[in-house]
């Protein structure tokens, strides 16, 4: 498409007179569209958050709803007296442990590592021979 | 009414208040930004009725979108912009103009020498006369003469290049010049 003629800076100065007013007499908008664009900003507002109240949980009812997650009582205690051994053992140093033999438990070393060996052992049998 | 309730305040920071229920940022974002809307949205359609409809119809999409609109990545008024340019298009198309830029020739019924000497009678001839362009010419022109946006800007609301948008511009002020400015003197602008 051919270039149009470019405007001379008068056509420019004098467009932009009728520009300005034109500008100045534009209509605000009416206040029914400005109360119904309103109205809908809050429409669409309550629909994202209802107005319904949330009430926060006490303190006590959420613990006591933690607590029951572990497993009452007998689940809490075992996690405890975890927790406390691990304290123990974590921060202890070798030489404060307890001597476990002290504590009655039997150590590999105490065991008799000799197998005793079936004087009687036959491992050929007939088929059978077990149900005689 | 008072508008622009909260000058200080940009529209990003009021969007994200308004999504956060503060409805005082909806009216402060209403009254500065409806106005802008309604006159892009009457230059394209030439009806105050269908105009209020669309304009209201963009301001609810940006109520839609306030959650999840990220501050930055767009300027709210370019944006709103382009939705309206949009609605305008498809109210358009629905009235089965064939080509969009065919807009019929509105008759030349400019006031006589005597009424034209006011400023508001030069502003109606100048409406006027922009009513009579093409739809793609006088959207741009409304865009950069009422909302004062940049070529760029321009460009993104109407979704072509900078140098369509300049092609555009050029077109529609020799097409008013031709028009208005052979009768500058009953234009008072001699």
């Amino acid at each position: 498409m051919q270039d149009p003629k470019k405007l001379t800076a008068k056509e420019e100065q004098a467009l932009a007179a009728l520009f300005q007013d034109a500008r100045a007499s534009e209509p605000h908008p009416s206040e029914a569209l400005l109360t119904r664009v309103i109205a809908d900003a809050a429409a669409a507002a309550s629909v994202k958050t209802p107005s319904v109240e949330t009430q926060r949980t006490p303190l006590w009812d959420r613990l006591g709803g933690v607590f029951l997650n572990l497993g009452g009582l007998p689940g809490a205690s075992v996690m405890t007296a975890s927790v406390m051994l691990g304290l123990v053992f974590g921060y202890a140093g070798p030489d404060d442990l307890l001597d476990l033999s002290s504590l009655g438990v039997e150590t590999l070393s105490e065991f008799d590592t000799d197998m005793e060996v079936f004087d009687t052992a036959d491992f050929s049998f007939d088929e059978g021979d077990l149900l005689q | 009414m008072a508008f622009d309730t909260m000058p200080d305040t940009d529209d990003d920071t009021l969007i994200a208040r308004f999504a956060s229920g503060d409805q005082s940022a909806a009216r402060a974002l209403t009254m500065r930004l409806t106005p802008g809307v309604l006159s892009l949205a009457r230059r394209m359609l030439k009806n105050e009725a269908e105009a209020e409809d669309v304009a209201q119809e963009a301001m609810l999409r940006l109520w839609k979108t306030a959650p999840g609109w990220e501050p930055g990545r767009a300027k709210a008024s370019t944006w709103l912009y382009r939705v309206t340019s949009n609605l305008c298009m498809d109210r358009l198309r629905k009235k089965s103009f064939s080509n969009i830029d065919d807009v019929p020739e509105v008759a030349d019924d400019t006031p006589s020498a005597a009424s034209m000497m006011h400023s508001k009678d030069r502003a109606n001839a100048l409406n006027i006369a922009l009513d009579s362009l093409p739809e793609r010419q006088r959207t741009a022109l409304h865009l950069r003469h009422f909302q004062e946006l940049s070529n760029p800007e321009i460009a993104e609301i109407l979704d072509t290049s900078v140098e369509a948008v300049e092609s555009l511009l050029a077109r529609a002020k020799r097409a008013l010049a031709d028009r208005l400015l052979t009768q500058q003197d009953k234009l008072g602008l001699v």
